[in-house]
């Protein structure tokens, strides 16, 4: 429980930036952006030098969460009703999916048994990290197989 | 006669394997509850005569139950993350429902813009309000919990004015 003791939330304009700066070279050199997960993770742990071990783990892997998170948001700003209608989807179901989307991460994420919360952490990095994926395909951005 | 025992012991032996069996699947290790009562909650109040505001009677319901079995902070973090995702729905609605009037406008100055630099700010007073919020424990071992009791009851509010737009 000891990672629980204090957790951090929130992520800063430069965290964002950065996280974006290297997908977009990710997407512009045809790579997954799954190569920037840990982006803003590591350079926030060489901020919590101070802090412990398991501790700074997890806050760090907060961080990084809420950088996807806005991320994911930004993404869904941009797929317009015309994109969701290409993709032969209706609007209800483009959202229906999300919604599912989101059922599904907390049914995964949440089985990490106490004490694990770091792996709990990551494993909602990756569901963001899928759902900026999802985002993107409707975008009609191409990406690395 | 033995025949017969042996029979009756089979048979008890088979109904008392079965009970254990029985018992056991329904002991065994239950899988975590989502969050069910909040989301019946939310989902009774989500009709479009419905006021936003009756959401905040489904504040901290899954918790409460769930808090019987496991520590507060984490059950508390499964119904943020719940929340969480309402919100990211209801901010895609929201971009999706000015999409008609965003086609003709410069994207600085479009609807979805607006959202965004809209929740970008509240990100911003939520972070530090739910910070104001841990530190005012003084290092207590109420700083975690009470800190995400105020990201869940900041995110509900959100939530809240978010529906108030439609």
């Amino acid at each position: 429980m000891q990672a629980w003791s204090n957790p951090v939330s929130g992520t800063s304009p430069s965290d964002y930036a950065a996280l974006k700066r290297c997908t977009e070279e990710a997407i512009e050199n045809k790579r997954d952006i799954s190569v920037c997960k840990s982006t803003v993770a590591s350079s926030c742990e060489d901020t919590l030098i101070e802090a412990d071990d398991v501790k700074r783990r997890f806050d760090c892997a907060r961080v990084e969460e809420y950088a996807w998170t806005r991320l994911a948001l930004v993404y869904s700003s941009q797929v317009t009703p015309d994109n969701v209608k290409q993709s032969d989807f209706s609007e209800e179901e483009f959202l229906a999916e999300l919604e599912q989307r989101h059922a599904d991460t907390r049914e995964n994420c949440f089985q990490q048994p106490i004490g694990a919360e770091v792996a709990l952490v990551d494993c909602l990095i990756d569901r963001r990290i899928d759902e900026v994926k999802w985002l993107q395909s409707y975008l009609d951005i191409e990406m690395a197989e | 006669m033995i025949c017969s025992e042996r029979t009756k012991f089979k048979l008890c032996s088979f109904v008392m394997l079965f009970s254990i069996l029985f018992c056991r699947s329904l002991f065994a290790d239950p899988p975590p509850p989502s969050p069910q009562t909040s989301q019946t909650c939310v989902q009774d109040n989500s009709g479009i005569n419905d006021d936003p505001t009756k959401l905040r009677d489904c504040f901290l319901l899954s918790t409460r139950e769930c808090e019987a079995e496991e520590p507060f902070v984490f059950c508390a973090s499964r119904e943020l993350e719940y929340w969480n995702g309402l919100m990211a729905q209801d901010l895609v609605r929201l971009m999706q429902m000015g999409a008609e009037y965003d086609q003709d406008t410069p994207y600085e100055y479009s609807f979805s813009q607006s959202v965004l630099a809209s929740q970008t700010a509240w990100e911003t007073y939520r972070d530090a309000q739910c910070h104001m919020v841990m530190k005012s424990m003084f290092g207590g071992s109420g700083e975690g919990p009470e800190q995400v009791r105020c990201l869940l009851e900041t995110t509900v509010d959100r939530v809240i004015a978010l529906r108030k737009m439609k």
